[in-house]
């Protein structure tokens, strides 16, 4: 037997082990070797992240002086309404004491950046994110943008997350429309929204469907849909997208609707985990009491 | 120094892989960078070497994949490497169009034959209708990302003197 012969058998062996590992083993292997590579995934979207801002900047730079402007502008007009915002909370918050409104919901949140986009192997619509055990994310937990809902976390190791987005069939979200109440399940439909033309939208998904509403539920065009908190997963009121058609499923048995996400999952560049949920009591309130 | 390119390549790639988006108007099929290396290995090198990439290879997409059990692009790969190998004696290593042929092939059937192992393990939910869309993409993916990678690793090999151009780089391993 030369060395050759030795090569194929050590293959083939090795093959037969990785098939039979047992799960918990390979599920070792696999964040091990996640974390290993989660330094050198970090520096390339790093380095992605800087070049097409370059690229942006350099595009923009006739519009830059105008821009400024504009946002010093804004930022004026933005002081303004804060100050009175400010005013308002205050107001509220007092107010609240006054009724005794007892319950404030606050979300604990891990801030996390997308270190690569989509499923190596091309099958699922996943994100990675740099953080992970150590900064004490755990699998099933939701994961949010300013803007809405994005997914959930499935295999965490210590310095990595995965995330499946919103958009990928087996990700499934209980949900309700916030103008009527009607409750449904939300899955995704795995493709993408056409029409638009940019490299970084081509990998985008596209719209996903809300299944199971009852068909006595009126629902609109344009109405927003939110977690429901049913399924433990997701928190409630987390703002998911807005209805943009509304059918009927082909067993005429429930209705269903495809929804515009909220949130920008062409473009994640940075999202949030949500750890846990706390429910705090106002001071104001206590101190009422 | 075969190993030591083999495994700069196999790294390389498996970072483009995970950063380079797939193209929707060809079933979110990604860049199959890795597939390409093996194809390389198989396509100019003899059977053993080709397996070792091929393992390596499957290896990486494996564990990089949050969803794939352990195992299942190992044995597609190592299967791919088999296949090209044995080819690859019937048609011209210089030939281009060969290249792009076969590994576009390759592309199409290791796709369907994910396809069938995932939907046979439960975990894919993916509609049968965008298969034929996602076959064709990796088809048409895996022949240029294989063109890329045989044109790379021929120059680092012939830089590092594993093999001189022309050669069909056999018994340098």
């Amino acid at each position: 037997m030369n060395s050759r012969h030795v090569i194929w058998l050590v293959v083939l062996l090795a093959l037969l082990v990785v098939l039979n590992l047992p799960l918990p083993v390979s599920l070792r292997m696999k964040l091990g070797a996640r974390d290993g590579f989660a330094p050198y995934q970090s520096i390339m979207a790093a380095l992605v992240d800087r070049g097409s801002q370059a690229f942006r900047f350099v595009a923009s730079a006739r519009s830059a002086t105008r821009d400024r402007d504009e946002l010093a502008t804004t930022v004026a007009e933005l002081k303004q309404e804060l100050r009175h915002m400010e005013a308002a909370a205050r107001e509220n918050e007092e107010l609240r004491a006054l009724l005794g409104y007892k319950q404030e919901v606050r979300y604990k949140l891990v801030l996390c950046g997308v270190i690569s986009r989509g499923d190596v192997s091309g099958w699922w619509q996943t994100v990675r994110l740099n953080r992970g055990s150590l900064d004490g994310i755990m699998p099933d937990m939701a994961v949010v943008t300013d803007k809405g809902l994005v997914g959930k976390t499935t295999e965490v190791s210590q310095r990595t997350t995965d995330v499946v987005l919103l958009t990928d069939p087996t990700c499934k979200v209980a949900c309700k429309f916030s103008r009527t109440g009607a409750l449904g399940v939300l899955r995704g439909a795995g493709v993408k929204t056409v029409g638009d033309t940019s490299l970084e939208v081509l990998c985008a998904p596209r719209p996903f469907r809300v299944d199971y509403v009852a068909k006595d539920q009126e629902i609109q065009n344009g109405d927003e849909v939110f977690t429901s908190g049913l399924g433990g997963v997701f928190p409630r009121e987390i703002s998911i997208g807005t209805v943009e058609r509304i059918g009927q499923h082909s067993s005429g048995l429930y209705q269903c609707a495809d929804i515009v996400p909220s949130a920008d999952l062409d473009s994640l560049r940075y999202v949030f985990v949500i750890l846990s949920s706390e429910t705090a009591a106002p001071a104001a309130a206590r101190k009422t009491k | 120094m075969t190993l030591l390119i083999m495994g700069l390549m196999l790294v390389v790639a498996a970072l483009a892989q995970a950063m380079m988006p797939g193209l929707v108007v060809l079933g979110q099929a990604r860049f199959p960078w890795l597939l390409a290396v093996t194809v390389y290995y198989a396509w100019n090198r003899e059977l053993h070497v080709a397996l070792v990439a091929g393992f390596f290879a499957g290896f990486l997409q494996d564990v990089l994949s949050p969803f794939m059990p352990l195992g299942y692009s190992v044995g597609c790969f190592c299967a791919t490497a088999f296949a090209v190998n044995a080819w690859s004696r019937f048609v011209d290593s210089q030939d281009r169009v060969a290249l792009f042929l076969t590994a576009a092939c390759v592309g199409a059937v290791v796709t369907l034959v994910f396809f069938l192992l995932l939907s046979n393990h439960g975990v894919l939910e993916y509609r049968a209708s965008r298969l034929f869309v996602k076959m064709l993409g990796s088809a048409v993916l895996a022949g240029v990302c294989s063109l890329v990678a045989n044109h790379v690793l021929r120059i680092l090999d012939r830089l590092a003197g594993n093999a001189m151009e022309g050669d069909a780089l056999e018994d340098v391993f």
